[in-house]
């Protein structure tokens, strides 16, 4: 693999070369562009008057020009909210401008038009808000977005949960709720003001956004209201730009690799003499050894004829090696093309944009693909105003042929090496492998609509009315089919007219986003800034969807085969889950800032929700902050070495009510699908707790940025965010007649720092280098449990799901003093300082904390360096400090002998009395305590440290001189072509599967891709 | 022209401001009904009665392997959880003692939820006024039915300490940290409930709705367990008073396995899952347990037919459960899982007349039923305790892997209870009639969240 990557380099350098000898004598010229605080403005457009040489500004604010022009051409600067600024070229290669705020100009109003009316400079000023490196997004080929937002910003966990297709599990600053899933913990998406599902923000194209900002703190968010209590991805797309049109065409190509291989199984050898010892009959390694015969045929006269008859069946067995990885996981294709044509004159811009990506699996079955176009259309209303209308539709499909029942990846850990495509096999006895596959399909498809209108009037001066109305409507369909002849419908007794299943499931949902806001924003004296403002919004959800589940269909994959006679378990159901609620919120906010030195904010938000009887309806949202810039002090300012420093402060209380429905607050009652005598059932959806009340997110932040030199930047972010009143479904006295009820039961603490460091090494026309690197620690501790120390979710279970003192997601076990060698059983040692025999009923006592299963540390480091037309980029991502449990389901004793085992395992297991040091213990069920206390509860023996770091981005990019292509292709404003990498390997010491999701399946795929981009 | 700028400017706010309109937060739940407005009218709390009604939980089969009624066949040893019960296995009774305790309460809690709002009801004819009323009469037996079963499961036999710890009697829907009442207490609250529903007077075509005469029969179940022989005979001879014979020929016995309502019914649970197939191995091999033989029916008893079910298994014809388990085996749906029937009262009074030393009215009693069913009537000058033995074995046969035995073999303790090897061939062990396993433990989340005192035997960390 390394050799590929190190050839495939040489020979792209090589390709280049001719380029290099035909670049002509041109001017260049770049620098940075900020605003007075010394901000970078992203998106500014830069051209050289009277030519067609322009860029615009990156994420940092750097442009970059060069051509064909000559001294004093006049270098335009052009930023909507911002004067004009004109400059003439003196010959200097670096030129920094600071762009001056238009409002400032006497007797001229500009309208300043954000996408995202929320949007608002102030709060950045006081909350923690962060932006995503776009450029290193989109140049990370992966066809899911939240995946690929892995490691982008310290601070925003996302972890992959399975294979692809699965919904990561994205989180800000940790999970604030004792309530696992990501209904209750996932954050708020908004694109372009308007909020979108989290699925079609998987399915955005990175090449249509503009801007990523993440908001992670309460002052950041509060203008959100309660929606915001777990963080905010705020993403404004792109926009026309006022020029020439242009059309720029992208493709990527490439392969997505089998990864990593997790654990090494047995080759045949060493699988045949496994089997010997773990005696089972139905495995051949027992069948037809000399063992076997010595104890079954012990009297019969042919005895020394049935073993040399053996013996020759299992030297024909030894021949063969398959190795089932090899087989059964593919590397598999990527494609990517993406076209968008923008431009604009006058007091037109607009942007349009399609592509279509597909990325297989690493399984038959396995794949994504997605279509999507959208266009945006941005109108300067005279002096007063600004409209901007966007559209787009997508069409997204997963496909997996992993079920609740059958999952193909297993089938790698459990074949033999000594099994082959073709005959009866060993480990799945009487079916062959063609047996195997084919048992069960499943697949998804998102198509979405979605159209916003935003309005930003400025009838007055220093008063902007701003107005977004968005209806983003998406439907689903998941389908998924179990044919009658797969192994599961055949041999669990079900009737052959009722084998088969065919489910499916169509629904709607439409959000209905309206918001309207209104900012006053005056200086007075020239220190004193004063912004006050109000907004209202609105919105709605409105879901409806019909399902089918249906038996009997055979191995037709079609719902007209259900059979509907049918009754019982397998009687056909018809499903129409619907769900309509909304929301209405009412905001104010007041910043003040003298002399760009001092901030401070405060904004308050009132949320109501149709989902809550009126009485509770309403909660609120406030935060206030306070900012410090010691080096806009007129004696600090345009310090040389200090060029920056930036302090903030800020606490905020958010309700949360995400995953609080109606029926947990009142009485609330369902027809049922069946009926009792004449009558339909109407039953009781859950207990209801009158008293519940929405969870109280209080977050302190503090936050510090230091910028020395203008190259070295350092981010130092604290936080402490108590959930109060926190929600779960607690387990009651069952006499209620129910087993659980929603409650607020206590208080979860994540604390934690975030700290970033930036340093541009290099910065010239012709060579850049900047590093920097991140980490962030997340502690999250449960403080208080209202009325108990330990929480137990399961009235069997001896281990506490919850803990005062102790993380929400702690994984409880045993301390292991390995194996006795008298019984192959564990010794555990409790806390007490006591052995106790794995053969022995445990105690509650008994049990330690093994560790987190959510890392605590996370973070980043990456390198990007340009030279001359070369750019490359490298990224690594990195977690430590987590668990995960092994789950040893490769380890096999007796009863599970006909499948693979882990590499290693005869020498590593107890088989008999006086077996010393083994780290397995015995194959053979002779205790069942002992077996149900390793089954249950892992111990220090049975976990590993989920510790990894991985290579998640490389990109190796050329750009072909602009004079070259002038003369050789002159319809080609801009060509750039690279290799790039996704997630191209992982280094852990985890000894199981994955280290991230702790699945067999679900490895994030390696993708490598060769992209080429054209501007015409 | 400043003119028509300032139009513009005042049409562009306002247009922003009509924008903020009326946006409604009071949307219904779509497909739910949410308090108060859920249960206001006859139709939904019959409804969400039905709802009730289809939760009791049917652990017949369960109570009659723990009872006398069946002995392992060959296939038992493929059920090794059914064994484990037959067995008197703790941990299989720990098992199944919590779903029990949670379904039971979970009917309890849709009564007290349908009774709490009934006050909230509209009716506006004079039938929907009869309809209400029914409705909370119904609610308040089956309530009733409830609490007795837990009672009888949870709680030692009446008459060993009717001041030990019963069940738990709840006040409304909802959490609540009551504690055991004492099992006098118990059965006056379930008597005061049934006499509050015996206050009106209705009756169903349907057998799935719970009549005045299952009223009177629970009547008569809960005195007979508590004692009251007289309050037995009274409510049980009301129960008669609508018996007729036809009810106790072949052709009565066996309407009793149909789909269709019937009259021979008192009260039964109406279903359209499967019911009993739990018994059945396969249709070609047979059952995991088959009829006790010492509960052989007689070739001249009506009831055979019906009642059991001969199958070949191990060389021999057995005599596997026929009822529910012969509908399955023939593909007959079941309907309707019988819980009160008129043969019922016979014993009952007659036992009671028998506790009470009335032979005499207790003989002449029983022999119209055995009579009428063809089984030989019991002579005269039989002693007490000989009569009560016949009329006790009996009804085990009668109600044979109905779940009755278990129940009345803890009421009576009078004998151990002996646990059959293969075929009811020898005897393997035997359950004695103190054993502390008669009363089944209280679920762990009953006393880790309610602090509630756990039964003798049972663990309680």
């Amino acid at each position: 693999m390394k050799n590929l990557q190190l050839w495939c380099l040489f020979t792209l350098l090589g390709l280049f070369l001719p380029f290099q000898e035909v670049e002509a004598q041109e001017r260049r010229v770049y620098g940075y562009v900020t605003d007075t605080d010394n901000d970078p403005l992203v998106g500014v457009s830069v051209r050289i008057q009277g030519t067609q040489i322009a860029t615009i500004t990156d994420i940092k604010g750097r442009y970059q020009l060069n051509g064909d022009f000559d001294k004093g051409s006049v270098i335009s600067f052009t930023y909507i909210g911002f004067s004009q600024k004109k400059l003439n070229y003196d010959g200097r290669e670096r030129i920094d401008v600071k762009m001056q705020a238009a409002e400032n100009r006497l007797s001229e109003v500009v309208v300043k038009a954000r996408s995202n009316i929320n949007a608002i400079d102030l709060r950045a000023k006081a909350g923690i808000v962060e932006s995503i490196d776009m450029k290193r997004l989109s140049e990370k080929p992966m066809i899911d977005m939240g995946l690929a937002l892995q490691g982008m910003i310290p601070g925003l966990n996302v972890i992959n949960t399975g294979d692809i297709g699965s919904k990561p599990q994205i989180r800000i600053r940790g999970n604030s709720s004792f309530r696992r899933g990501n209904t209750s913990n996932e954050p708020l998406y908004v694109l372009d003001g308007k909020i979108i599902s989290a699925e079609s923000f998987y399915n955005l194209n990175p090449q249509d956004i503009a801007s990523i900002k993440v908001l992670k703190d309460a002052a950041a968010g509060a203008l959100y209201g309660i929606k915001a209590a777990n963080g905010v991805l705020e993403i404004s797309s792109q926009r026309g730009y006022k020029g020439k049109m242009t059309l720029t065409y992208g493709i990527d190509m490439g392969l997505t690799m089998r990864g990593r291989r997790g654990v090494r199984l047995m080759d045949t050898d060493e699988k045949l003499e496994l089997e010997r010892l773990l005696q089972n009959p139905a495995t051949p390694g027992y069948r037809f050894s000399r063992d076997y015969y010595e104890r079954y045929h012990a009297s019969d006269p042919n005895k020394e004829q049935l073993i040399a008859e053996g013996e020759k069946h299992l030297s024909a067995l030894r021949n063969i090696h398959t190795d089932w990885f090899k087989e059964l996981i593919h590397n598999n294709f990527y494609q990517k093309h993406n076209v968008s044509i923008k431009g604009g004159n006058g007091n037109t811009t607009y942007y349009l944009s399609g592509n279509c990506t597909y990325q297989g699996g690493r399984i038959e079955g396995n794949n994504k693909q997605r279509f999507s176009v959208r266009m945006g259309l941005d109108q300067q209303l005279g002096k007063i105003g600004y409209l901007m209308i966007g559209v787009l539709g997508g069409y997204a499909k997963s496909k997996s042929p992993n079920g609740s029942s059958f999952d193909p990846t297993s089938l790698v850990y459990n074949l033999n090496p000594y099994e082959q495509k073709t005959g009866e096999l060993y480990s799945y006895p009487n079916r062959t492998y063609r047996d195997l596959t084919k048992q069960y399909q499943s697949d998804a498809s998102d198509k979405n609509a979605g159209v916003d209108v935003n309005l930003t009037l400025t009838p007055w001066k220093d008063l902007t009315l701003a107005y977004i109305a968005g209806l983003d409507y998406l439907q689903d369909d998941s389908h998924s089919f179990t044919p009658a002849s797969s192994y599961n419908e055949q041999n669990t007794g079900i009737p052959i007219n009722a084998r088969g299943i065919y489910s499916r499931t169509k629904g709607t949902t439409v959000n209905l986003s309206s918001n309207v806001r209104t900012t006053y924003n005056h200086v007075f004296a020239d220190v004193h800034d004063v912004t006050l403002g109000a907004n209202f919004d609105y919105y709605l959800y409105d879901y409806d969807a019909v399902g089918i589940t249906g038996y009997g269909v055979g191995n037709v994959d079609a719902p007209s085969a259900i059979n509907n006679s049918l009754h019982g378990l397998r009687q056909p159901s018809v499903r129409n889950p619907r769900d309509k609620n909304a929301q209405i919120g009412m905001g104010v906010v007041a910043g003040y800032t003298y002399n760009t030195v001092y901030d401070a904010y405060f904004t308050y938000k009132a949320d109501a929700s149709s989902i809550l009887p009126s009485d509770k309806r309403w909660n609120s949202a406030w935060a206030a902050g306070l900012g410090w810039t010691p080096t806009n002090y007129s004696w600090l300012k345009d310090n040389k070495i200090l060029s920056k420093l930036n302090m903030k402060a800020s606490y905020g209380v958010t309700a949360n009510l995400n995953g609080v429905t109606v029926s947990n607050t009142v009485g609330t009652f369902m027809f049922g699908e069946q009926s009792y005598e004449n009558s339909r059932i109407l039953s009781l959806l859950s207990l209801y707790n009158k008293d519940l009340r929405a969870e109280q997110n209080k977050s302190t932040d503090l936050g510090m940025t230091i910028e020395f030199l203008k190259r070295i930047t350092l981010d130092v972010n604290w936080y402490n965010r108590r959930t109060e009143q926190a929600l779960l479904d607690v387990p009651i006295a069952t006499s209620s007649g129910f087993s659980s009820l929603k409650r607020n039961i206590g208080v979860l603490q994540n604390r934690g720092i975030e700290v970033g460091l930036n340093a541009k090494i290099l910065d010239g026309f012709d060579c850049r280098l900047s590093v920097g690197g991140n980490i962030a620690y997340n502690d999250n501790k449960v403080v208080s449990l209202y009325w108990t120390d330990k929480l137990y979710l399961d009235e069997q279970s001896i281990v506490p799901n919850y803990e005062v003192g102790k993380a929400y997601d702690m994984i409880y076990g045993l301390h292991s003093l390995g194996i006795n060698p008298l019984t192959g059983y564990p010794v555990f040692l409790t806390p007490e300082g006591v052995e106790k025999q794995g053969t022995e009923p445990l105690m509650r006592s008994d049990f330690v904390a093994l560790g987190h299963q959510t890392p605590p540390y996370s973070g980043s480091f990456y390198a990007s360096f340009s030279y001359k037309q070369f750019d490359v980029d490298i990224s690594f991502y990195y977690v430590f400090g987590g668990k995960q449990r092994f789950s040893y389901q490769y380890v096999r004793n007796s009863d599970k002998a006909i499948y693979n085992a882990v590499s290693g395992q005869t020498r590593k297991m107890w088989f008999k009395r006086g077996d010393e040091n083994k780290e397995y213990w015995t194959p053979f069920y002779t205790q069942s305590i002992a077996e149900e206390n390793l089954a249950l509860y892992p111990n220090t023996r049975t976990v590993g440290s989920s510790d990894y770091i991985r290579l998640s981005s490389v990109s190796l990019r050329y750009r072909i001189p602009s004079n070259w292509l002038h003369k050789t292709i002159p319809f080609v404003q801009y060509a750039n072509f690279g290799l790039q990498g996704s997630n191209l390997f992982t280094w852990t010491k985890y000894k199981e599967s994955d280290p991230e999701s702790g699945t067999l399946a679900g490895t994030m795929q390696p993708i490598f891709t060769f992209n080429l981009n054209l501007t015409f | 022209m400043k003119q028509s700028i300032l139009i513009f400017k005042s049409i562009a706010v306002g247009l922003c401001l009509i924008s903020l309109y009326a946006c409604s937060l009071n949307i219904p739940p779509q497909d739910q009904f949410s308090d108060p407005d859920a249960i206001t009218n006859v139709s939904n709390a019959r409804s969400l009665l039905a709802s009730a009604y289809s939760s009791f939980p049917h652990q017949e089969y369960e109570f009659s392997l723990l009872g006398n009624d069946f002995v392992p066949t060959s296939l038992s040893i493929k059920d090794v959880d059914a064994l484990n019960l037959y067995n008197w296995n703790d941990k299989e009774i720990r098992k199944l003692a919590p779903s029990l305790w949670q379904n039971y309460y979970n009917v309890i809690a849709q009564c007290d939820g349908l009774l709490e709002r009934m006050n909230d009801v509209k009716t506006e004819t004079a039938n929907e006024e009869n309809e209400k009323l029914a409705i909370a009469s119904e609610a308040k037996t089956l309530k009733a039915l409830c609490y007795l079963l837990l009672l009888r499961l949870f709680a030692p036999a009446y008459d060993v300490n009717p001041d030990a710890p019963g069940i738990i009697l709840k006040s409304q829907l909802g959490i609540e940290d009551k504690q055991r009442s004492s099992i006098r207490e118990c059965v006056v609250k379930i008597k005061e409930l049934l006499t509050d529903a015996a206050q009106v007077n209705h009756t169903s075509s349907r057998n799935g709705w719970l009549s005045q005469e299952a009223v009177q029969y629970l009547l008569a179940d809960l005195a007979l367990y508590s004692g009251d022989y007289q309050g037995a005979i009274d409510s049980g001879d009301k129960v008669l008073a609508k018996s007729n014979d036809t009810y106790f020929t072949a052709e009565g016995v066996n309407s009793l396995w149909t789909v269709n309502s019937y009259p021979g019914r008192i009260f039964a649970f109406n279903i359209i899952s499967t019911y009993y197939a739990g018994i059945q191995y396969s249709v070609q091999e047979g059952d995991y347990f088959m009829v006790n033989p010492q509960l052989s029916l007689g070739s001249s008893d009506v009831r055979k037919a019906s009642f059991t079910y001969p199958f070949m298994m191990n060389g021999s014809v057995r005599e596997l459960l026929g009822k529910y388990n012969r509908c399955n085996k023939l593909s007959q749906t079941t309907a309707y899982i019988n819980t009160m029937r008129y043969a019922g009262a016979y014993y009952i009074v007659s036992e009671a007349y028998c506790r009470k030393g009335d032979t005499e009215a207790a003989r002449t009693l029983i022999n119209h039923y055995w009579h009428c069913i063809g089984v030989a009537e019991a002579p005269s000058g039989l002693s007490n305790q000989a009569l009560l033995d016949l009329i006790l074995v009996d009804k085990q046969r009668e109600f044979i892997g109905e779940g009755v035995n278990f129940f009345d073999l803890k009421r009576t303790h009078s004998a151990a209870l002996k646990r059959q090897s293969q075929w009811g061939n020898g005897v393997a062990a035997s359950v004695s009639p103190d054993d502390y396993r008669w009363t089944f433990p209280i679920p762990v989340s009953e006393y880790r969240f309610n602090k509630v005192e756990q039964n003798t035997g049972w663990p309680s960390n």
